[in-house]
Parts: structure tokens; C-alpha cells; sequence
């Protein structure tokens, strides 16, 4: 190796000092960043941006160290947000940051060659280096029997293991940050020690053009990093890493990969919709049986139909998606921890990519089926803000499950007992149609927005395939529970207002009771006065709803979705269902006088809304309008809840009401021209 | 007016309230702040 002149940095008179942390993503750092700063930590966000700056303070030597924990990166190649802060605060650009005085790199013993990478850009900044070495315990399982010492030699930087979690390491590499921070000498690139590159007041450059000197100088890390690497790193057994790769060329593979693949899917999907939904029963037993109890314990009032009708229908209906979102988290943590996603999502991302997905989206489109919550918070794995925020734009028009009451009611009601050829259901078709129609306005709407506001290059094909592990039941589990309770507080705060709010302008102003008069039965025989009950209660309900201030905002809006074939009755269901899609079967049902029990494969309820008449004595509904409903079904944006986590997830309201617009006006045009398409060609 | 209608009534008033709080907050994030320090975006423009 070749060497140069050794040169020294301008003393400073500051005297806190700074230091920095910096590594690729799960190296360990943040682990480290906690046990160094214990409690004494502040999180912001870099000026102007969202990347987080986690700063905290170490007490070292009876001195309080200013610690700057990084974002995770590969490189300072600066082609991500994250890479620019990351080489702003190493360059002293960052306001009221100084300049770091050393940087603590930390490097993953199992993924030497890729961390080093990192290791060599922070060195040409000329700031005191001192590498922290974790994931030991991992490299010697992987039989990597790693030569500190010799590293450190080569490298001319202490290089410190350390087992942040257990606290080893932790005094050396103290000892040996406060020793580079002091230290005058700045530190040696022994890899750009050549004639051709010119150091000029501490910067390098090359007197070559830009592009041949950018690989020049890659090319130039590398091959010092090999030579470190084959220097100071023995592969003890080289069994287990064969038996790790043979499985990886399986479940990698263009074909095998993808049936194995499509099997866990299955699973996922047997998971959601299947074994989801005793627990989902038993809760919603649980809320109805609630119900009952306070309907009958408390005196007939408002409050009584506020608590029941409001607040218990309200909240249990979505509470009832808890076991949904436990077991997708479930799945969701034993498949990110075991190693599997990556395998997944490396497979995926060539097929994701030409529609300019990253491949990390496909997992978060999957969670999308069940419930687009979990799916949108599941967009957090993507780096990339720009592919997240793609991919979040597009998860809710995957068909979750709120919608399928929908899709079966409106197939049960016009389409049942239908087939093509004599055996294939008209309604699977219609079923698998719409879910086929989601996904298929998804990916022309991520291709659209990738090429327009959300242009980005193209994701780069780098992607790290962990070790495969067995998944850390606790974690797993941890990870359950905080998802839980997240779920669970926005559904005591948001879910709780709105289903408030929404009963309230169902329930106000009141209707003035009438009685109803009802006529002899075929046989003359008087109604009893159960049935006479029945049908004042019928009444009250539908002239409530007609009169209620939704009622009248349904008549408002009857002008703009007449052309859609839809009267102001279903107007009024499809604004109650903007709080939640599936509450457009229990409002039709009130509606329709056949009482909110009613399920929506009931006889009585799809037989009102096929007896369904408008003023003038045609039917409100026909095929046609049921498959308009369901067309604006796939596409609009519905759910409340999803609207307050694409707002938190993306930290904009302009980006939340951005998306529900366009899928507003989506959903709106696709069933105009399912309507009047259908009608010019003679479906009306 | 019966204690029941003017619970539920609260409790109406309270959800308004709620909302309304929690949309005036967003709100309120579009529009820059006066003062700040150098964690909330104010000083962007000196960044490079």
C-alpha cells in the first residue's frame, strides 16, 4: 500500500465535543446510539425535512459529548435525502450542528465487505474515524473469525467489537472516541495515496474528468477493501453459508420462488379471512350482547341510542378488525424476521419495477387486502419517501374486507344463481373482477404518479438478504402489541368522535312519531298489534332518515349522483359510508324499513331494494346500478380511519386530500361510464 | 330537559369539539411559524 504525507487539523478552540454515529441500515447503530446516551436523548427532524435527527448527550471522562446518530446508509454518494444529511452533518453544513470532531462508524461483522464501503467515504471527509464492530456473535456463527487488530492496522483506525446490547466493547471504544476527538492528526486514505489524485486544503480531487475520477475512485475502495478484507477475515466452515445460499437460489428462483411464494400468500390469505373470524364473531357477539345489556338496563332516551346506536355500533365495528390486524402483524413480523421478506421482495422487485414500485411495496399492497391500515403503516419498511408514498397512494384501492358486505350484497341481490358455460358463478367472476379491477387502477396509477409527481430513478437492484433466523418470539410479539394499542388508541379517539358525530346527524332533528294505518289481511283479518308495532316503528325509522340532516344532505347531493343511477336513498348510504364502507348495508336496511339487524344476504333486505321504487314508479336498482356501486366501491376513498393514517404515515394534509380527490374523482368517473356505458348499450 | 339529553348532549359537544380541535391543529401546520428554532424547518432555505 502506498502512503502519504501525514497531515494535521486546525486546532479548535470550541470545547463541547461532537460526535457522530454513522453505519448502514441495521448495523446496530441505533442499539449503540441508546447505550451511550441512555435517556438522554432529543428527536427532531433535520431543517426543512422529515429525516429524523436523533441527538442525545454522553458523559465521557467527566466531559457531556454531543452524540449525532445518522440516518442509516449505504454510501455518501449523495442520491438520497438521506445521504445529503448524512454528508451535510460530516461537512459542518447542517445549522447549529457543528462539524463532528470523530465519527463512530459502525460496521456489521457479517457484511464487512459492504459496510467498509461506508467506512472509506467517511475517511476522505478527513475526520477521525473509530470503527465499532458489531454483530461479532453473528459473524462466529457464520464461522467469520474476524482479526480486529489487523483490521485496525490496515484500515490505520482503531476498530473496536463491541456487544452493544451487553454492554462489551463499550469502554475501549469510549476510550478510544475521546482519543480521536482530541487527536490533531488527520486520518490516512491509503486507497487514494496515488499521483493522481491531488489533495488540495484537505479536499481530494482527481486530475481526471468527473465521471472516469467517480470510478477511479470507487474502483480504488473497493480493491483496499478487498485486500482489508482478505487480510484480516478467515472463513472457518464454509457448510452453513453454502446451505444458506442453496436456499436462497430456491426461494429466489424465477419459478420455484414464486409457487413457494404464492403458498405463504395463501396462507396470509387463509389467515385474514379464515382464522381471523371466530375471534371477529365472538367480538362482535361481545359488542351486540353490550348493546343489548345498556339498551335494556338504561331508561328509553337519547343517551340510551347515543351509547348503542352511536358509540357501541360505532366503535365495535371497527374494533371487531382487531384479530385481523394482530395475526397481519403476526405474519408480517415472523416473515420479516426470519429473513423471508427480503427473499420476497427480491423477487418481486424486477416485476415491481417496471411499473416503478419498489419491491418492498408488494407486502404492503397484500396487508392492503385485509385492511389498508396495516398495509400503509406497513409502507414504513420502504427507504425510499418517494416509493412509500407511491405505494401509500395506491394500497387503499386493493379490495379489503369492509368491502365485501358490499360486493356480496349487491351479487347476492342481482346476480345470484347465474352462470357462464352452465358451471362458472357470474358472482366469483364479479367478485375476482373487482378485486382484479383494484389492483390493475393501482398499478396504472403507480405508473402514472412514478412518472409525474412522484419521479424518482429507478430503485436501485441492491437489496441485502439477511441471515435466516428463527424469529425472536418476543419481538414478534412486542411488535403485536404495539400495534394493538395503537389501533386501539385511535379507535378511542377518532373512531369514538366520528361515530358520535355521524349518529348525530342521523338522529337529528327529530321526526314528530305518526301512527301508521294499516289495512285487513287477504282474509279480513285485523293486524296484531305486534305487527302494528312493527311497521310504526319501520315508518319512524325510514322518516327519520329522510328528515335527519343526512337525509337532506342526501336530497343536496341527489343532482350529482342521479347520473351514477343512484337516488338520494343511496346517497344517503354512501355519505355514512365515507366513516366506513361496510355501513352502507345497515344504512340501506334502515332505509329500506327492514330494521338495522338485517344481514346483507338477508331475503327481506334484497327483496326491498329489488321492489326499490323511485316517484315515478321504475325501479331504483338493476344489475346495472349494482354494478356501479360496486365499480365506485373499489375505487372511492371510504374509510375515515385510513384517511387519519395516510395523514399521520405521511406526515401532509395535502398529500391525504390529494388522495382521497383523485380516488373520489376516479371512483366517480369509472361509474359514470359503467352507468351510462351500460345504459347506451342496453344493460339499463 | 331530561338528564339523559343533556349527557348525550355533552358528549356530542365534546366529539365536535375534538374534531374541530384536532382539524384546527392541521390547519395550523400549514401555516409557518413566526419564530422558531432550527428544528422545525425555518432555517431550510440555509441548507446546502
Amino acid at each position: 500500500m502506498k502512503t502519504e504525507k501525514q497531515i494535521t487539523k486546525t486546532p479548535t478552540s470550541k470545547k463541547e465535543i461532537t460526535i457522530a454515529i454513522a453505519g448502514n441500515p441495521n448495523a446496530g447503530k441505533t442499539t449503540l446510539f441508546n447505550v451511550l446516551t441512555g435517556l438522554r436523548q432529543k428527536i427532531a427532524n433535520y431543517p426543512g425535512v422529515t429525516v429524523e435527527r436523533k441527538e442525545g448527550i454522553w458523559k465521557l471522562e467527566g466531559e457531556s459529548l454531543q452524540l449525532i446518530d445518522l440516518p442509516g446508509l449505504y454510501s455518501l454518494d449523495v442520491t438520497s435525502l438521506d445521504e445529503q444529511i448524512a454528508c451535510d452533518v460530516l461537512t459542518g453544513k447542517v445549522p447549529n450542528l457543528p462539524q463532528p470532531d470523530a465519527v463512530i462508524a459502525v460496521v456489521d461483522a457479517t457484511n464487512l465487505e459492504r459496510n467498509l464501503y461506508l467506512v472509506t467515504q467517511i475517511l476522505e471527509f478527513r475526520i477521525p474515524v473509530v470503527v465499532a464492530l458489531t454483530m461479532m456473535d453473528s459473524a462466529e456463527k457464520q464461522s467469520l473469525q474476524i482479526d480486529a487488530k489487523k483490521m485496525s492496522e490496515l484500515l490505520q483506525v482503531p476498530v473496536i467489537p463491541v456487544i452493544a446490547s451487553q454492554k462489551q466493547g463499550i469502554q475501549e471504544l469510549s476510550s478510544a472516541v475521546m482519543k480521536a476527538a482530541k487527536t490533531e492528526t488527520l486520518p490516512h486514505i491509503p486507497w487514494l495515496a496515488d499521483s493522481e489524485y491531488i489533495l488540495e486544503d484537505d479536499e481530494i480531487h482527481l486530475s481526471l474528468s468527473d465521471d472516469a475520477a467517480a470510478n477511479k475512485k470507487i474502483f480504488a475502495r473497493y480493491n483496499f477493501i478487498s485486500e482489508v478484507y482478505q487480510e484480516s477475515v478467515k472463513q472457518l466452515n464454509t457448510v452453513e453459508r453454502n446451505v444458506s445460499e442453496k436456499i436462497d437460489g430456491f426461494l429466489t428462483h424465477k419459478f420455484f420462488g414464486l409457487i413457494i411464494l404464492v403458498g405463504i400468500l395463501l396462507l396470509v390469505f387463509q389467515t385474514i379471512f379464515s382464522w381471523a373470524s371466530l375471534p371477529m364473531d365472538l367480538l362482535e357477539n361481545a359488542f351486540g350482547a353490550l348493546g343489548d345489556f345498556v339498551r335494556t338496563t338504561l331508561p328509553e332516551g337519547m343517551l340510551n341510542d347515543l351509547i348503542v346506536d352511536g358509540i357501541i355500533a360505532g366503535v365495535g365495528g371497527v374494533l371487531v378488525f382487531l384479530p385481523q390486524i394482530l395475526l397481519l402483524f403476526l405474519f408480517l413480523s415472523i416473515l420479516e424476521d426470519t429473513g423471508y421478506m427480503a427473499r420476497a421482495a427480491f423477487l418481486l422487485d424486477k416485476l415491481m419495477s417496471r411499473f416503478g414500485l419498489h419491491g418492498k411495496a408488494f407486502l404492503p399492497l397484500l396487508s392492503s387486502f385485509a385492511c389498508a391500515i396495516p398495509g400503509i403503516m406497513a409502507t414504513r419498511t420502504i427507504e425510499n419517501p418517494k416509493d412509500r408514498l407511491a405505494t401509500i397512494m395506491i394500497a387503499p384501492f386493493m379490495s379489503c374486507s369492509a368491502r365485501l358486505p358490499v360486493y356480496s350484497l349487491m351479487i347476492a341481490t342481482f346476480f345470484a344463481g347465474q352462470s357462464f358455460f352452465g358451471f362458472i358463478s357470474v358472482g366469483a367472476v364479479l367478485m375476482l373482477a373487482m378485486y382484479a379491477f383494484g389492483v390493475l387502477t393501482a398499478i396504472i396509477a403507480a405508473f402514472i404518479m412514478k412518472r409525474t409527481i412522484l419521479k424518482s430513478p429507478p430503485p436501485p437492484f441492491v437489496m441485502e438478504l439477511p441471515p435466516y433466523r428463527l424469529p425472536n418470539l418476543r419481538t414478534v410479539f412486542q411488535n403485536m402489541l404495539t400495534r394493538a394499542g395503537l389501533f386501539l388508541k385511535r379507535a378511542g379517539t377518532v373512531i369514538l368522535a366520528i361515530s358520535i358525530i355521524l349518529w348525530a346527524i342521523t338522529y337529528f332533528p327529530r321526526t314528530a312519531n305518526t301512527e301508521v294505518l294499516m289495512a285487513n289481511d287477504a282474509n279480513g283479518n285485523p293486524p296484531s298489534v305486534e305487527e302494528i308495532q312493527k311497521a310504526n316503528e319501520d315508518f319512524r325509522q325510514s322518516e327519520q332518515i329522510k328528515n335527519s340532516y343526512a337525509g337532506r344532505i342526501g336530497h343536496v347531493i341527489e343532482p350529482v349522483i342521479q347520473p351514477l343511477g343512484f337516488d338520494w336513498k343511496i346517497g344517503v348510504a354512501l355519505i355514512a359510508s365515507f366513516a366506513a364502507r361496510e355501513v352502507l348495508v345497515s344504512t340501506l336496511s334502515i332505509i329500506y324499513n327492514v330494521g338495522k339487524d338485517e344481514n346483507e344476504e338477508s331475503e327481506t333486505l334484497i327483496s326491498a331494494i329489488k321492489d326499490a321504487k323511485k316517484e315515478d314508479g321504475t325501479p331504483v336498482w338493476t344489475p346495472l346500478t349494482a354494478l356501479t356501486l360496486m365499480v365506485f366501491f373499489v375505487l372511492a376513498m371510504q374509510c375515515m380511519s385510513t384517511v387519519a393514517v395516510v395523514r399521520r404515515e405521511t406526515n401532509s394534509w395535502a398529500w391525504t386530500l390529494f388522495m382521497v380527490g383523485y380516488m373520489t374523482i376516479l371512483a366517480y368517473i369509472a361509474a359514470f361510464l359503467t352507468y351510462q356505458g351500460g345504459k347506451f348499450l342496453g344493460f339499463g | 330537559m331530561e338528564t339523559q339529553t343533556i349527557i348525550a348532549a355533552i358528549i356530542i359537544l365534546a366529539a365536535l369539539l375534538y374534531v374541530g380541535s384536532m382539524l384546527l391543529k392541521r390547519v395550523k401546520s400549514f401555516s409557518p411559524k413566526k419564530a422558531c428554532g432550527n428544528e422545525c424547518g425555518c432555517e431550510a432555505k440555509t441548507k446546502n
